[in-house]
């Protein structure tokens, strides 16, 4: 059913310079650059979608346990602070800082969410050649939304806000900022083993349903 | 010497590519369909639409916006009754001389370096662009993929004020709150997106190939 197979030649545009490209069959694994512009123009990642469903369901499962558990505490004289993913958008909130409350929201939250849901509902029914209604739509929105998951670029602010906040008090990382370090690598599986080439024949080829 | 004939692009060849599947199809059957993609749905254009203007406008707005991203605090601290704002450059200065420097080096780089550097590159691109430049192509082209993926790198600072905010709350001992500065350091990172992303790299290329 998903066995990996060769990607059929065919003529491009090189989104990057425009320049029409012939792409030779291409194997598991290998990628094709625009002659000019060294653009990447295809990848064959092997077995596509179904390493994509595993790693989707593992993203969203660290996720839950961010959201979840203690993300980090934080004491001095005896009064501790423990906050969760949301806490920080909740203290830009009550500041009345509605702006940067939003996009931290959109980029942390929003974005990602969307993502990992999105994902499933095109890849569990692309394991067995069905699409769902609005399936190209979201496919669109995830390849364009994908600048605006800032998920990894979070993580190093945490860093950079320990080392700042450690010499004022003892800062101590909770379970849900160990799934979040995970969940940045999981996220980057997940962007090189999807190809929207891929993506957009197999969509093309299935069963509406 | 031969005369090479001028590249064959989508647009000589009378073929328009959609910008989200990557389908190419010809110009007529595209116009027969109200210029969307058969296959996807979006919008078909050869070139995003005016784009050189578009660009300018953001870019013009980022570099306003840098002014009072960096000339007002962007944290407000408050430790025992005395409250005192930060800008971007003094957090830099803190860190590099209480010995933190690595942590200087990164809020340095993600905060001033990177957004003065894109703007940079960015003006230099549109320059470059209208005044029809056939000058290393290629160099451009990779000045503009590093603009693209570099930039969204900027709001670790943004993200930083969020997380000291959420933990610094220890009533009367110390409190910190964000600033205005950071509001429009947070503009400037979205602009200067936006800005990278309205900015379409193959007219870039269009120059190149009618001359020679």
């Amino acid at each position: 059913m998903s066995i990996t197979e060769a990607l059929q030649p065919i003529t491009v545009a090189c989104p990057d310079c425009d320049l029409i490209n012939q792409i030779p069959a291409l194997a598991a694994g290998e990628s094709a650059n625009c002659v000019r512009c060294e653009a990447t123009l295809s990848r064959n990642p092997p077995n596509a979608i179904n390493r994509g469903i595993a790693l989707t369901f593992t993203a969203i499962m660290l996720y839950a346990i961010t959201c979840t558990l203690p993300f980090l505490s934080f004491g001095k004289a005896g009064i501790v602070a423990h906050t969760k993913l949301f806490s920080g958008i909740i203290g830009l909130y009550e500041q009345g800082m509605y702006f940067l409350a939003g996009v931290v929201s959109f980029t942390t939250v929003v974005v990602p969410v969307f993502m990992m849901s999105g994902l499933c509902y095109l890849l569990l029914p692309l394991r067995c050649d069905v699409r769902l209604p609005g399936a190209t739509r979201v496919l669109r929105w995830i390849l364009n939304l994908q600048p605006w998951n800032m998920v990894e670029i979070f993580m190093i602010g945490i860093i950079v806000a320990g080392v700042k906040l450690q010499k004022m008090a003892a800062l101590e990382p909770g379970l849900g900022a160990w799934a979040f370090m995970l969940l940045i690598f999981v996220m980057a599986a997940i962007g090189a083993s999807i190809e929207p080439r891929v993506l957009w024949e197999r969509l093309e080829s299935a069963r509406c349903l | 010497m031969s005369v090479a004939s001028p590249p064959l692009t989508a647009a000589r060849a009378q073929h328009v590519s959609c910008i989200d599947c990557g389908l190419l199809m010809p110009t007529a059957s595209a116009k027969q369909q109200a210029n969307t993609c058969r296959r996807c749905g979006a919008a078909l254009h050869s070139r995003h639409t005016n784009s050189l203007n578009r660009t300018w406008a953001l870019l013009i707005s980022a570099i306003i916006f840098y002014i009072p991203a960096n000339l007002l605090p962007i944290t407000l601290t408050t430790a025992v009754g005395k409250t005192e704002g930060d800008t971007i450059m003094q957090g830099v200065i803190y860190f590099l001389f209480s010995g933190d420097w690595p942590v200087a080096l990164v809020i340095f780089t993600a905060s001033i370096m990177v957004p003065m550097l894109k703007m940079a590159a960015l003006t230099y691109l549109l320059i470059s662009v209208q005044r029809h430049s056939s000058h290393r192509p290629l160099d451009r082209a990779k000045i503009y993929r590093m603009v693209e993926f570099v930039g969204r790198w900027s709001m670790i600072d943004v993200f930083v004020v969020t997380i000291m905010v959420a933990l610094v709350q220890l009533g009367a001992l110390a409190s910190i709150q964000a600033g205005s500065g950071a509001i429009f350091f947070c503009g400037v990172v979205i602009i200067t997106m936006l800005a990278a992303a309205s900015f379409d790299p193959r007219l870039i290329w269009d120059e190149c190939g009618d001359n020679d």
